[in-house]
């Protein structure tokens, strides 16, 4: 059984997850997260990009992932994320956290139904 | 390169980072909002909205500011932060009057009998030195906090973590000049031989002159710290309540101008 999800600070949970699950495929830079996050969500989770900077640099802080300055010619320096080993497992750990949450919240709603 | 300066500018005046945090972090916006613009250019924008949108996207609210800060925010500072909350109550702040007071006399008597600065020896200095400088450092916190207006930008916290860093500096300066006085001791009574007691004693009174200076001076510090520490988030308060009450030129109703 994974381990529960802390309630209390769910939205804050969802974005590290969001974030978490992105960097799976490889690295990203901050904006690219966004992008790739509001189009794999369909519209439900376009978040202002601006907001992806604290969640980044706690993770980071967290060294559940490890930013990179790289050079790019002419379109100039750029911080790029990618997952550490830790984060690697973190997220793990989250993704069963969500599943569990998700079939618990959807048993809880069906049952409430009329 | 598209010229996001005057924006950054903005983003970088409010961003209570110290350096290079700071500069590390506004050069991520930068590269960020270049790559925003190039995405919105390529969707078919014109050049100035392609900007408008990079901008509006960024999102460089006082919120997000203040979340990013919080999380490059020293582990000095935060458990600074939590003991400063403890002394909000009108109680606390009484006492620590009271100890500051009480430290004041007491370190003063010691210090101005004629033979103290001769006791606490040559580390005396910087501690003298550190203690000053927290003095001056304090002060002008205090009385700069005190003419505050709430309309005016937050204040910095950088004032804060070096008056910090000198209570520190104090404590640490006062117990290495006790070793160092230890070692200067030994050698004494190995040069000069059957003197031990003698040249024990005076590193004791060394050692007590020393440290009631330099923790004297700490206790004094850390109490002007608190102070401001305590002004200083009643100032953040008031700011994040006038933020939440004042509408901004966002919030009025657009065009028109005229009530119906």
């Amino acid at each position: 059984m994974a381990a529960p999800l802390d309630s209390a600070n769910l939205a804050r949970a969802c974005n590290e997850a969001l974030v978490l699950a992105c960097l799976r495929d490889g690295p990203m830079h901050g904006y690219q997260i966004g992008t790739t996050i509001a189009d794999r969500g369909g519209g439900y989770f376009h978040f202002k990009h601006g907001t992806l900077y604290p969640i980044l640099h706690r993770l980071e802080k967290d060294g559940l992932i490890r930013g990179r300055w790289s050079d790019e010619g002419p379109r100039g320096r750029r911080k790029s994320y990618a997952l550490t080993r830790k984060g690697e497992g973190y997220a793990r750990e989250q993704r069963e956290a969500w599943v569990e949450f998700m079939d618990r919240f959807t048993e809880v709603v069906e049952l409430e139904e009329p | 390169m598209t010229d996001f300066a005057a924006a950054l500018r903005r983003i970088d005046s409010r961003l209570h980072l110290p350096q290079p945090a700071r500069s590390r972090v506004i050069l991520e916006l930068a590269g960020d909002l270049e790559e925003l613009y190039r995405h919105y250019r390529d969707t078919g924008l014109s050049e100035a909205e392609a900007r408008e949108a990079a901008l509006a996207d960024l999102d460089a609210s006082d919120e997000v500011l203040t979340a990013l800060a919080e999380v490059h925010a020293s582990g000095l500072r935060r458990s600074m932060d939590r003991m400063m909350r403890q002394a909000e109550a009108p109680w606390a702040r009484a006492l620590l009057l009271a100890v500051l007071v009480g430290v004041v006399v007491v370190t003063a008597r010691a210090a101005l009998t004629p033979r103290f600065m001769e006791d606490a020896g040559v580390f005396l200095w910087p501690v003298g030195l550190c203690l000053l400088a927290g003095l001056a450092t304090g002060g002008m916190l205090l009385l700069r906090l005190q003419r505050f207006d709430v309309s005016d930008p937050a204040p910095a916290r950088e004032p804060l973590d070096r008056l910090a860093l000198l209570i520190l500096a104090q404590g640490v300066i006062a117990g290495i000049g006790c070793w160092v006085e230890l070692y200067w001791a030994s050698g004494r009574v190995v040069d000069a031989g059957g003197q031990l007691a003698v040249h024990l004693f005076t590193w004791l009174i060394r050692c007590s002159a020393l440290l009631s200076a330099g923790l004297g001076g700490a206790l004094i510090l850390a109490v002007v710290w608190f102070f401001a520490s305590y002004r200083t988030a009643v100032i953040e308060d008031a700011r994040a309540a006038l933020l939440l009450t004042v509408p901004t030129l966002n919030d009025r109703p657009r065009g028109g101008g005229g009530e119906e």
